[in-house]
């Protein structure tokens, strides 16, 4: 489980990364992959927590 | 200046009115270079698969403990935790945490016990998994 939300979750990072790029907003972008990227509660729910809670995983991303 | 009735009304009208462009549309820009993306792209997972391998040793505290599975699931976390029994709680009677309060809400008001909310099953380990989260933390 550890190992799907963290890919999972790098996977979103990079969608929104693509998304903004998409739509000419690169540096939001940016900004919002490392305000959510170093989120604490978001990484230890990823990279710590090894249960399958989806939601509190990806709502932010989402 | 005063402006009247007829005046404003046009005013008003011009306002509401969908903008007409007098020139056509400039041509859509273009996204930035792909090569910002790719580096972003590529920095960003080996950035977070830092985390990955500090993952141990992130801080607990920043763990989530609020119950979140089933909804409500915190009111029968007193006669579970206190006597062992789930999925049971009082409707309408405020739980008294202690083994005695338990006992005695079951003694008192019979008729105020449930095994439900809101027609959601809580029977079996999910259940209990969100009351045992609650006692844990």
């Amino acid at each position: 489980m550890l190992e799907f939300n963290s890919w999972f979750f790098i996977l979103d990072l990079i969608g929104i990364l693509v998304a903004t790029w998409y739509a000419n907003q690169f540096l939001l972008g940016v900004l919002m992959v490392a305000l959510i990227g170093l989120h604490p509660f978001q990484l230890y729910a990823t990279y710590a927590d090894n249960l399958n809670r989806t939601a509190q995983v990806f709502l932010v991303v989402i | 200046m005063k402006m009247n009735w007829s005046a404003r009304a046009n005013q008003l009208r011009e306002w509401l009115a969908p903008s007409r462009p007098s020139s056509p549309p400039a041509a859509k820009s273009k996204p930035c270079n792909v090569v910002w993306l790719v580096i972003a792209i590529v920095l960003t997972i080996f950035w977070q698969r830092t985390f990955e391998y500090a993952g141990s040793k992130l801080d607990l505290t920043d763990r989530i403990t609020t119950v979140s599975e089933l909804s409500g699931q915190d009111r029968f976390y007193c006669f579970y935790h206190y006597l062992g029994l789930h999925p049971l709680h009082a409707e309408g009677i405020e739980p008294i945490f202690s083994q005695e309060g338990a006992a005695s809400i079951i003694r008192d008001h019979p008729e105020a016990l449930r095994m439900e909310v809101g027609y959601l099953f809580r029977g079996g380990d999910p259940g209990k998994y969100g009351c045992t989260r609650l006692a844990l933390f």
